[in-house]
């Protein structure tokens, strides 16, 4: 008794600035995040043009017609920005996915693995770390084909390597805690050991890692369709549309300046909902309840 | 009496390093025996417990011969593949440390945590589960077990904590029960309770104990034989009593009258309850 009673009492008050932060972040990220969601959502049922539908007149300006105006082959802007909404989602989705699935298995198995495995991966995971996505993402490519599923495995294998990284570090120090050893003493085998304890206390850690990079799988899939190697038109992702208003900026400007917008409110959003998140996650904020 | 433990010439090496940290320890438990390690920190005792255990990691390696009498035959824990000691730790041996907080999962809560064992080893499910976690935390004395249950470890107390670690330690009732100074990190006043759980669940289910401390009183009121370990080996053996009362090896004569000296400073400590 003489234990705890102090050590509560010293944790009410952070807990509360905790959670009095969290609120702002997940309600601002929230509704940043979910605007997008949503769009991309709708853009499934409803489109306000063709996304092949030449006839808005070339260049336009915005209008009550044309909400975002038309680019240079007169394609509705609005409906671009929809799909590419979309698109960026499920690139953040898949390569974050993708992340997390490799990630965590190959970090998993280099830290309960001998240490011959664990030696060989860690190396493996350097050199990976050390890849540049672009060039990882051209090699897909050539493999592949540009095409949107290949930008996301691109990015996907890009980021798993910091995950499995992330992985190995945090399940090694959850391995050698005291608990592990106790629950082995119960007979808990390695399997169940993984998931009964060393998933659920390595899980907070790769959240945000893992959020984050849902930002970034968007702007590396913008940066790869601005050179030709993210998803083939028709279907432009923000990237493209950036990419194709480039010439004609000073003319049309809103056509280069609302997908940099859309960009930039998807990883502000999502980033502020990796911080809040966290803040879920944290098993220090979780006592209080 | 039959030897539940026997453990021969028992060797803990650091690989490729030159001195062995534990160096030629043997000794045997019977079924129901009470034994008692005692020395100082480093003498190599929780290394021989957790080389019982199985539980020694890269770059530790133990040698000799550690024999564990499971119900489906001998088990030698020495080399032993992971699957086998699986199935004999919980049920034929389990284990309580030193630091209770460290020893439990803080992202579960003490129930869940209780389950797996009850679950795995006793096969129960539902109801029937549920009720046994509740009657493994009364088991060990703890007043509100359906609380407790939903707590998470950092919401109880530290002897309650330790309570919660020997129920997870009995709950796939083990014939055996390692006990690594399981009360050194409590404070006086719940040592004695924690103690006295210890005991009376040995003497209950008839479990032997292997009581691990470098507290030489509370080794003397729980065990019945006690091994004394200085730097690795094991510098005297015997029944409790007569190794208190006549010490042959000068390490143990020191220990033994360090002991006397702090009792006759304070005559009114007891030698076998709390800890002076």
């Amino acid at each position: 008794m003489t234990v705890t009673v102090p050590t509560a009492a010293e944790q009410k008050p952070a807990a509360r600035r905790t959670r009095g932060r969290t609120s702002i972040n997940l309600v601002v990220g929230g509704v940043l995040f979910g605007v997008i969601v949503a769009v991309a959502v709708l853009s499934l049922f409803a489109l306000p043009y063709e996304p092949s539908d030449t006839t808005g007149g070339r260049l336009q300006p915005p209008s009550g017609e044309h909400w975002a105006g038309t680019d240079r082959l007169g394609r509705d802007l609005f409906t671009q920005l929809m799909i590419g909404a979309r698109l960026a989602m499920l690139t953040g989705l898949g390569s974050v996915a993708i992340a997390a699935v490799v990630g965590v298995v190959v970090g998993l198995v280099a830290a309960t693995a001998g240490r011959w495995i664990d030696d060989a991966l860690s190396s493996l995971l350097d050199i990976a770390i050390a890849f540049p996505t672009l060039l990882l993402a051209m090699l897909v490519v050539a493999w592949r084909g540009a095409s949107l599923d290949s930008a996301i495995l691109a990015i996907g294998l890009a980021g798993s390597a910091v995950i499995a990284r992330l992985t190995r570090v945090t399940a090694s120090r959850v391995l050698a805690q005291e608990f592990v050893k106790a629950s082995r003493t119960s007979g808990t085998g390695t399997l169940r050991l993984i998931r009964l304890h060393v998933l659920p206390n390595v899980w907070p850690t790769l959240i945000v890692p893992l959020a984050l990079q849902f930002g970034g799988a968007v702007v590396a899939e913008a940066s790869l369709s601005y050179v030709g190697l993210g998803s083939p038109p028709p279907n432009a992702s923000w990237g493209r549309m950036l990419q194709e208003a480039q010439s004609t900026v000073l003319v049309a400007p809103s056509a280069a300046i609302l997908p940099g917008l859309l960009l930039v409110a998807t990883i502000i959003g999502v980033n502020l909902l990796a911080d809040g998140l966290r803040d879920v996650a944290d098993p220090a904020g979780r006592s209080i309840r | 009496m039959t030897a539940l433990l026997t453990v021969n010439a028992l060797s803990v090496h650091v690989d490729g390093a030159g001195a062995p940290l534990v160096d030629d320890v043997s000794f045997e438990l019977g079924e129901g025996e009470r034994l008692g390690v005692i020395g100082e920190s480093g003498s190599g005792k929780s290394l021989t417990a957790l080389a019982v255990l199985g539980l020694l990691a890269h770059p530790l390696r133990a040698s000799g011969s550690i024999r564990l009498a499971a119900d489906g035959g001998d088990v030698e824990v020495v080399g032993a593949r992971q699957r086998r000691l699986d199935t004999v730790r919980g049920s034929t041996v389990g284990a309580v440390f030193q630091e209770p907080l460290a020893s439990l999962d803080p992202l579960m809560r003490i129930g869940a945590q209780l389950a797996w064992p009850l679950r795995q080893h006793r096969g129960l499910r539902g109801d029937a589960l549920r009720r046994a976690v509740l009657d493994a935390l009364a088991d060990v004395q703890l007043a509100e077990p359906e609380r407790i249950a939903r707590s998470f470890i950092h919401e109880v107390s530290g002897g309650q904590r330790q309570r919660v670690a020997i129920a997870l330690a009995l709950a796939a009732r083990p014939r055996l029960l390692i006990a690594d100074e399981p009360t050194t990190a409590l404070d006086v006043t719940v040592q004695a309770g924690v103690l006295e759980l210890i005991q009376s669940a040995v003497a209950e289910r008839g479990m032997s104990l292997v009581f691990i401390s470098h507290d030489l009183p509370v080794v003397a009121g729980i065990a019945d034989r006690v091994v004394v370990m200085r730097a690795g080996r094991v510098v005297e053996a015997g029944e409790t009593r007569q190794l208190l009362s006549a010490p042959r090896e000068g390490y143990t004569r020191t220990l033994v009258a360090a002991s006397r000296a702090l009792d006759d400073l304070l005559p009114a400590a007891p030698l076998d309850g709390g800890r002076v």
